[in-house]
């Protein structure tokens, strides 16, 4: 395999591959797809929410969830970190908390691909962060 | 959870850019720089975010100061600080309200508290693919070089709005780690 060194390496291979991956790159609305944003302040992060991060945007990635990731700041629970915040299409947003490994892969499993509760919401008179 | 507190430089490096992208900022820089001469390790953290004012800077240090809402203590900057003081190195911040902020923080790289660098690859895949809308400027050098990676450059060259998607990610991961490894950075 190439190195890829520069972008010039990388979009020399992506432009090989193209032709035989689907890619979703472009369009799809943002409401139209699951919104996951990972709480990454300092209590977050030190609570393991990189690899959270990590592992969500692989997994979803992988068992073929069109969703987004993003990092966020504190959403102020910190003695429940790491916490992240769900969106699916058209419902109102839900926070989880104590989410390592386990916990993402239970969420993608029941919550994202079924809309089936788990364990683990924070309950909250609810206010986003932008 | 295998990763219970900051362990890594890599993790203050996430945690002060969000900082950042806190205070508004849209374009943030992010430079590591091992200089072997001296012996020391410096991180450099900029922003054009909202600034701080004088009385917000000597507050910043303070475990029990911060500016945000949602909770009453500020760690970050107080464990940076703590880390990079544990290795003989120090932490500067400048800013002005209105005129960004800039971070810097030293490690002494022989010194045996110092913390690993960690993955700083991982770190820079995450500021760029998971920020919609922030500006990254992201660089590291040793003695062997350097190597430099911007948001604008990579939508640029492979045209495209959002940095994301499978194999683009996967893609941008390979380069970063072949330029990374090649540094020997620790």
């Amino acid at each position: 395999m190439n190195k890829i060194k520069s972008l010039a390496d990388l979009k020399k291979i992506r432009d090989e591959k193209q032709s035989g991956l689907q890619t979703r790159e472009k369009g799809e609305a943002a409401e139209n797809l699951v919104q996951v944003k990972v709480a990454m302040a300092t209590c977050g992060i030190a609570s393991g929410a990189k690899e959270t991060m990590e592992f969500m945007t692989e997994a979803l990635e992988k068992r073929g969830v069109d969703a987004i990731v993003t990092q966020v700041g504190c959403m102020g629970y910190c003695y429940a970190e790491p916490t992240i915040e769900v969106t699916l299409p058209g419902a109102e947003p839900f926070v989880f908390g104590g989410v390592n490994r386990e916990k993402a892969d239970e969420i993608i499993e029941k919550y994202i691909k079924n809309g089936e509760l788990v364990d683990g919401i924070i309950p909250v008179n609810y206010e986003t962060i932008d | 959870m295998n990763c219970s507190e900051m362990k890594e430089i890599a993790l203050h490096i996430l945690d002060i850019a969000e900082n950042s992208t806190a205070a508004g900022a849209d374009k943030v820089s992010v430079s590591v720089r091992e200089d072997e001469p001296s012996g020391m390790l410096h991180i450099r953290i900029g922003d054009n975010g909202k600034g701080m004012s004088q009385e917000e800077l000597n507050k910043v240090s303070d475990p029990f100061y911060t500016s945000r809402t949602t909770r009453r203590v500020g760690m970050g900057i107080p464990l940076i600080r703590q880390h990079a003081e544990m290795s003989g190195g120090e932490l500067k911040i400048e800013s002005e309200k209105g005129l960004g902020a800039r971070v810097e923080a030293s490690f002494c790289l022989s010194h045996p508290d110092r913390q690993p660098l960690g993955d700083l690859e991982g770190c820079w895949l995450l500021l760029v693919t998971a920020n919609p809308g922030i500006e990254w400027d992201l660089s590291c050098s040793s003695g062997k070089g350097v190597f430099s990676i911007s948001t604008s450059e990579i939508r640029q060259s492979l045209e495209v709005e959002t940095i994301g998607g499978t194999e683009l990610t996967s893609l941008l991961k390979r380069m970063i780690r072949n330029n990374m490894e090649a540094l020997g950075l620790e």
